[in-house]
């Protein structure tokens, strides 16, 4: 009597953070992560006829509870995502001006937040997600001055003067 | 469904469905991580994230500060201690000038960013070096805004430049003197890697020896001379230094003079010269081994002089590895027996709007290469009765011998008393209607393409019955083109996987609406992408979409973007349509993704424009270059290959 209920309870999958908070995602969500997707598919865990109450958790080392929460948030959203063609997308030109708002929204968080969502979405390779992430860092420093990009970011200037001059000088030929 | 639930519904599927996301290149090796992330020190600060919400209805909530990204409270940078490799990733979405501004911020970043080993600039196509002169009096006007322009003074500043560059598709070198070429090019090191170069003098001075001394192991070398002068007349040389490696040469309007002998290693060559006299280029092309050769402007036989094409059917009858041959705007007024010359192994030929394609040509070359022979492919003006009809009645040949026909057609001409109506009406001059075609031509065309077709006769004709193989379809500033047709071509091509349309008027959404509407008429799996820069908006067709019945058994996706422009906004649509049992889809764009390459153009003032001539003499090559700069966007951009010179702008001297 099991059978029923199998072919239609979407199949479940468990990842665990490194502080140890298990979670419970969707298959077909957490596939766009290539990195988790290649793991179930190796370890032939599709075809394993287990409940998930006894499932493995696959342990993700690099990736906090809280983060992991966001990345499962997102694919959830962006599960229906039209297939990417890696061919047409490796010659597109590289804007920052097409984050959907969702996204935009979404990564409207602390820098700390946005910066550990790059680790974590370039460990479990999910491509749209650390684009996105990626983009919003990159909008942040354009446009701005050294001097602004050192305000913003806190970053310290620990070059001389002469040597704050010098690259300066060097790069004269490309100041707007 | 009335139109304001329609909107609604438009509105809620664009933002569940977001906009298209740009990419992420390349592979970052794992190990960089084992460093990775410490758990964020003020994880409760974050917002809550609602796990399950529905997906529609989710919508994170803004956070109520000024500044959305103000810098982390406890004075901590978040690049502290963020590995490289996501440093990398994040320098990708960074312009040059964007660049070297981070680049000024501290030591580490300085250290990143100028090391070209890992942080290089991605997808530089081309490098434009312009000497100032030629610049400033020729091509400054006829530039282009996708081309990053920089004003260097010096050598040194090559260099600071060049610390950003590790590859480059191609580098063009715009000049007027040699002794400009040779100080360019010595600020140019090893570390740059240079397939291909182009030289473009605007003097009689060819500066290759320099190219060759720098840059002596180049793939791909093309050279034309600019100015009218020389453009049109074409430069003369003797020879050219040793490339070893070079695989594709472009000669365009110069003139080979004995004892010139191409590079043994080319199996490319591109050669175009508009007045040819030196018969020394065919001598020349004795024991090349190429597998490709594209002649253009050339006239191989034309009133009774037919030596050009014996001499030339000569060479390639011992190129035993030639594949594709190709005529450009070529006189190939020949009789069939300068034809007869031992076995072809050709498997493409190519007759691009050339002045005489008589039957006998297209038979004797598709007959000597019979055994290999894949493809012809021919371009013809519409107007032009014999071309026309013997491009059609040799479809029964290729038949039979299972060639395929990529076949283009241009309108020149609007005849005189074209009444603007697309209707056929037999007209008085061409008492004949249309003749039925070939039925061969349906099977063996594959890519069709029809460019400021007025009538509209052939295409219902063609249309009206199985295309089967036919695979590629484009139509530009074609009347002809209407939604009647579209539908037919829906309906009757079900193998095709790419159909274009351009500034077509009397093609509306209704004309689209058809492949979505027929799309399980189609036997292919591959997805069929349409590109459509024409009336109207694809937003119409999804609406219609929406409206079906049967929607329930698709996927239907909408998405918009906007591309900041000049002076405004423009929007581009894409439309994703997929059955959801098979693999039949259908994907309906109206943009182009703007490719990722980079096109820099460097202006210099180096040392040897002291050493200019009189000013007089100068206004002249001024005057003279003006009317020579047609090709220069083209030169510009693009990086010249085969595949592109159908792109380029149509050289008009097809009188």
């Amino acid at each position: 009597f099991l059978f029923p209920i199998k072919m239609t309870s979407p199949r479940m999958i468990k990842l665990t953070s490194n502080d140890d908070k298990t979670f419970e995602v969707e298959r077909d969500v957490i596939k766009q992560s290539v990195t988790v997707n290649t793991l179930i598919t190796d370890l032939n865990m599709d075809d394993e006829d287990v409940s998930v109450e006894n499932q493995m958790a696959i342990p993700l080392p690099n990736v906090d509870a809280a983060t992991l929460e966001m990345v499962i948030t997102w694919c959830k959203q962006h599960r229906e995502d039209p297939p990417r063609n890696e061919e047409e997308e490796e010659k597109k030109e590289k804007r920052t001006d097409d984050i959907p708002e969702w996204d935009k929204t979404f990564l409207d968080v602390e820098q700390s937040v946005l910066f550990a969502l790059i680790l974590a979405a370039n460990y479990m390779d999910i491509k749209g997600l650390l684009d996105n992430c990626c983009k919003t860092v990159a909008n942040m420093i354009k446009g701005k001055t050294p001097d602004e990009i050192r305000k913003h970011f806190n970053i310290k200037n620990d070059f001389t003067p002469e040597e704050e001059e010098q690259i300066r000088k060097e790069n004269a030929w490309c100041e707007d | 469904m009335d139109d304001i639930s329609r909107s609604e519904r438009l509105l809620v599927e664009r933002l569940k469905l977001g906009e298209e996301q740009a990419t992420h290149t390349g592979k970052l090796p794992d190990d960089k991580y084992s460093c990775s992330t410490n758990p964020p020190s003020s994880s409760e600060m974050r917002r809550p994230v609602i796990l399950e919400a529905d997906r529609l209805s989710f919508s994170p909530e803004p956070r109520d500060s000024l500044d959305p990204w103000y810098p982390p409270l406890d004075g901590s940078s978040p690049f502290h201690e963020f590995p490289n490799d996501g440093f990398l990733k994040i320098l990708e979405y960074l312009t040059l000038v964007e660049r070297t501004k981070l680049s000024r911020t501290c030591r580490r970043f300085y250290g990143i960013i100028t090391d070209k080993k890992v942080a290089a600039m991605r997808d530089i196509t081309v490098i434009n070096l312009f000497q100032r002169r030629v610049w400033e009096r020729s091509v400054r006007n006829n530039t282009t805004n996708r081309m990053t322009m920089f004003d260097l003074d010096s050598s040194a500043d090559i260099r600071s430049f060049l610390k950003h560059v590790k590859k480059v598709d191609c580098l063009k070198i715009w000049y007027h003197d040699s002794a400009f070429v040779d100080t360019a090019l010595d600020a140019i090191d090893e570390s740059v890697i240079i397939r291909s170069i182009d030289i473009y003098p605007y003097n009689d001075q060819v500066a290759t020896d320099k190219v060759a001394e720098v840059f002596p192991k180049i793939l791909t070398l093309t050279m034309r001379p600019h100015g009218q002068t020389f453009f049109w007349k074409g430069l003369g040389i003797h020879s050219l230094p040793n490339f070893s490696n070079l695989t594709t040469l472009m000669l365009d309007s110069f003139e080979v003079l004995p004892p010139f002998a191409f590079p043994p290693s080319i199996k490319t060559l591109d050669f175009a010269h508009r007045k040819l006299e030196d018969m020394h280029f065919f001598d020349a092309l004795d024991g090349l081994d190429l597998e490709m050769l594209s002649l253009s402007h050339i006239r191989l036989g034309r009133r009774g002089n037919f030596a050009p094409m014996e001499k030339l059917v000569s060479a390639i009858s011992k190129m035993k590895r030639l594949e594709g041959l190709m005529f450009k705007f070529c006189h190939l007024d020949v009789p069939m027996w300068v034809l007869n010359f031992n076995k072809l192994r050709l498997r493409h030929i190519h007759f691009d709007l050339c002045y005489d394609v008589d039957y006998s040509v297209m038979e004797t070359f598709v007959r000597l290469s019979q055994k290999t022979m894949k493809s012809v492919s021919v371009n013809v003006l519409f107007d032009d009765d014999s071309q026309f009809h013997n491009t059609l009645n040799i479809t029964p040949l290729l038949k039979q011998l299972g060639v395929t026909l990529s076949f283009s057609l241009m309108q020149k001409d609007i005849p005189q008393h074209n009444n603007k109506n697309v209707e056929f009406v037999p007209d008085q001059n061409n008492p004949n209607p249309m003749p039925a075609i070939p039925s061969e031509l349906r099977e063996v065309l594959s890519r069709f393409e029809a460019s400021y077709l007025i009538k509209d006769d052939f295409l219902r004709i063609l249309f009206s019955k199985v295309c089967n193989n036919l695979q590629e379809c484009k139509f530009v500033a074609t009347k002809a083109l209407n939604d009647d047709i579209m539908e037919f071509i829906s309906v009757n091509c079900p193998n095709l996987r790419k159909l274009t349309v351009i500034s077509c008027e009397e093609t509306t959404e209704e004309g689209l609406l058809a492949f979505a509407q027929n799309i399980l008429l189609r036997r292919t799996s591959a997805p069929l992408k349409i590109m459509y820069k024409n009336n109207g908006s694809i937003v119409r067709v999804y609406g219609e979409l929406y409206l079906r019945d049967d929607i329930k058994d698709f996927v239907v996706q909408y998405q918009t973007k906007t591309f900041p422009g000049n002076l405004s906004f423009t929007t581009g649509e894409t439309l994703f349509y997929k059955h959801r049992d098979d693999d039949r889809t259908i994907i309906i764009k109206n943009h182009t993704p703007n490719d990722s390459s980079l096109l820099f153009g460097l202006v210099i003032d180096l040392e040897t424009e002291m050493l200019e001539g009189d000013p007089e003499a100068d206004k002249i090559t001024k005057v003279v270059e003006e009317n020579s700069e047609q090709m220069s966007l083209f030169d510009l951009t693009k990086n010249l290959v085969l595949d592109d010179l159908d792109e380029r702008p149509g050289e008009g001297d097809h009188a």
